[in-house]
């Protein structure tokens, strides 16, 4: 009983605070500006938390946490649009979609397609924060469990999950995650008075701020290679009728749906595979385990169903390692992660404990957002389409400057504008020669962290920390995690 | 020097074969990735002990990794590709969009270039004029010369932006920006139904 109450009680406290107008128009803003960022291709949630990062972190958690959750629930709702009117995927999640349809799009039935994916987007989305939910009781006796050396020894798992899977080259994601941890050993150190490669700059004595390796790492990029690509407008079908034929396949296909959910909450709950690697294997499921494939690829409603539903179904499950372990699975993720701490609010122990209406907080705006960014949709589909007819070459000035105003609040002193530059110009030869850029950040966040929990776990444990059995099973994994990409090309050359 | 060897490549030979092209490229990038380790672990002589640990296990992970990749790289610099090969293997069926390929690679770094100019140009005139001046510039001038739109729409858009902007982040969020030496509009602007 007591149990239920210490859920139940935060539960309350969160309601009490979503249930108000200012929350739910900042939701509804965080749902709008999500879809829109969906739309535009070549941008996404990591770039969009980016770049909202600076102006929202010293805010209310309310408003901080409504527009970020909001963003990242509806992303891959918006990024429909482009991937079936235009045959583009607007973000990494939607690439499946185009598969199935763009063709419907080219038979007429881009409004189908949208029906189907909008409501499927909905569904999936809340079945992610159903999952999230229903871990909290599950997660909080494990979390306090843990101490610092396992703490420690799961920062280590989730970089070495996300650079051995992210990317053809396993090599080069743990080079980039590497390059992320010794940029966040730049600065001080924990429990000395020592500052690490500052060359003699007050400037790096704090570190670096996240904000200016976010931005510089994925946002400047991004922006650069849709400036290089030039004009947005390509070949575009017309919205066309059969929205309302659309969301009926969804009841029809409903197992479809519910099964390629939960894949998407599983991959989001794996660090290192992305919204990208959920819709793949969604489609791939649905294509395999269906009577008759010969429609696929030509128009088939299920090749929609089933990214759709996955790759929103993912961001309840990618929630899960990051508020209870700390663990971020995605570049995303990881700026979401360091908003948090940014705002004093600490994963795991802290969260679960002290904290726990701002997990209930955080379900809530999902679930909310999901359903909201699906009606808005729903009833605007015909203005958002609109959006990608936008040039590049109007957003490219205006995103120039949201990028620096964002990197001048870091600090506040032009050091922040010349290291944007800096690290601008690094993430855009890591994205054009394929070295992974989600394990530098993912790295960068997760590396102050991990020599915290070190530098505390010798001070208490000495070394004897090490033979610890928790620690000794994460060790394990991350060998095994290291070794997975090697061990399965092996696998499939003796096949 | 001409016969330096990987397995049964000769390097030189195919580095000139290659010529300046994105391969060499990802070499010397790989390269300067593993500099930067190398320069990171030649600094930590000068560390405190308990200031080691953390960087040296990151650096060498980082350089033993790089020059891995650098070997794996080379490999393929002397292959013939039977079938084009992207050089971008941060595939896109995993975390990270790969970059455009259907460009050719000069126009790529020369757009990519101009857009570098763009940026150090809006940072000179954001030290010279303040930022909110030099964003009205900005926008007017790339959205002219870019978006070969009318005057009129270009002002439109111009001031809309800069209006809504700052309007929302000034008044909003409370958020201050860089004013420039000449000291121009360094106090936000009173904006209507934002103040």
């Amino acid at each position: 009983m007591e149990y239920l109450n210490s859920m139940l009680g935060p539960l309350a406290v969160a309601l009490d605070k979503i249930l108000t107008i200012p929350s739910l128009l900042i939701i509804i803003a965080g749902t709008v500006l999500g879809l829109v960022i969906g739309i535009l291709p070549g941008f996404g949630g990591t770039v969009a938390l980016a770049i909202l990062l600076p102006f929202v972190v010293e805010m209310d958690y309310g408003v901080a946490l409504g527009l970020m959750i909001a963003i990242t629930s509806v992303t891959h709702t918006g990024d429909t649009v482009p991937s079936v009117l235009m045959g583009i995927p607007g973000t990494g999640g939607s690439q499946a979609t185009v598969v199935d349809g763009y063709p419907m799009a080219q038979k007429g039935e881009a409004g189908r397609a949208f029906g189907a994916a909008f409501l499927c987007s909905a569904v999936g989305g809340i079945f992610g924060g159903i999952v999230l939910l229903f871990t909290i009781p599950i997660a909080k006796p494990l979390v306090l469990l843990a101490g610092t050396e396992h703490l420690f020894m799961l920062c280590l798992l989730g970089i070495s999950m996300v650079a051995v899977l992210s990317g053809k080259r396993p090599f080069k994601g743990i080079v980039t995650g590497a390059l992320g941890l010794l940029l966040a050993g730049i600065g001080g150190v924990p429990g000395i008075s020592f500052a690490r490669y500052t060359f003699d700059r007050p400037y790096l004595e704090s570190g670096i701020p996240l904000v200016i390796v976010s931005l510089g790492i994925f946002a400047i990029p991004e922006l650069t290679d849709l400036v290089i690509r030039g004009t947005q407008i390509s070949k575009s079908y017309g919205l066309g009728k059969g929205l309302m034929e659309g969301m009926k396949d969804v009841f029809r296909h409903f197992g479809i749906v519910m099964r390629c959910s939960v894949i998407g909450t599983i991959v989001g709950i794996i660090p290192g595979l992305g919204a990208s690697v959920a819709d793949w294997i969604a489609y791939g499921h649905v294509v395999q385990f269906a009577k008759d494939r010969s429609s696929f690829g030509k128009g088939d409603v299920r090749g929609v169903l089933a990214p759709e539903s996955a790759n929103n179904a993912k961001a309840g499950g990618a929630l899960i390692p990051t508020l209870f372990l700390g663990i971020p699975g995605s570049g995303s993720m990881a700026i979401f992660l360091s908003g948090l701490i940014m705002m004093g609010i600490y994963p795991g122990r802290t969260l679960v404990t002290e904290k726990l209406h701002i997990v209930w907080y955080i379900v809530l705006t999902l679930l909310i957002a999901s359903i909201l960014g699906t009606l808005i949709c729903l009833m605007f589909a015909k203005w958002l389409a609109m959006i990608t007819k936008i040039k590049i070459f109007y957003i490219a000035p205006v995103m120039m400057l949201i990028v620096v105003l964002g990197a001048f609040q870091a600090t506040r002193v032009w050091q922040d504008l010349i290291l944007l530059l800096g690290l601008g110009i690094l993430g855009w030869f890591l994205k054009r020669f394929g070295w992974p850029r989600p394990p530098l950040l993912i790295g960068f966040v997760l590396g102050g962290m991990a020599e915290r929990y070190l530098s505390i776990s010798l001070q208490r444990y000495g070394l004897t920390w090490l033979l610890d059995p928790g620690v000794i099973a994460i060790g394990f994994l991350i060998v095994l995690s290291l070794f997975m990409p090697f061990l399965s090309r092996l696998f499939k050359k003796e096949r | 020097m001409n016969n330096i060897r990987f397995g049964h490549i000769n390097v030189i030979e195919s580095l000139k074969q290659e010529g300046w092209s994105e391969k060499s490229f990802t070499l010397i990038f790989n390269l300067l990735i593993s500099t930067v380790f190398m320069f990171a672990l030649i600094e930590i002589k000068d560390f405190p002990q308990r200031a080691v640990a953390y960087p040296l296990v990151a650096s060498i992970i980082g350089l033993v990794f790089s020059l891995l990749s650098f070997f794996g790289d080379l490999k393929n610099v002397g292959e013939v590709s039977k079938k084009q090969e992207d050089i971008s293997t941060a595939s896109i069926d995993q975390m990270d969009i790969a970059s455009d390929r259907s460009i050719p690679p000069r126009m790529v770094y020369i757009r990519g270039a101009k857009f570098l100019a763009w940026f150090i140009g809006y940072y000179l005139a954001i030290l010279l004029l303040g930022l909110m001046l030099s964003s009205t510039i900005l926008c007017l001038l790339y959205i002219h010369i870019f978006g070969k739109a009318r005057w009129w729409q270009n002002a439109v858009i111009t001031l809309i932006t800069i209006y809504l902007l700052f309007g929302i982040v000034a008044t909003t969020f409370g958020v201050t920006w860089p004013t420039g030496i000449f000291n121009i509009l360094a106090d936000p602007l009173p904006v209507p139904w934002f103040d």
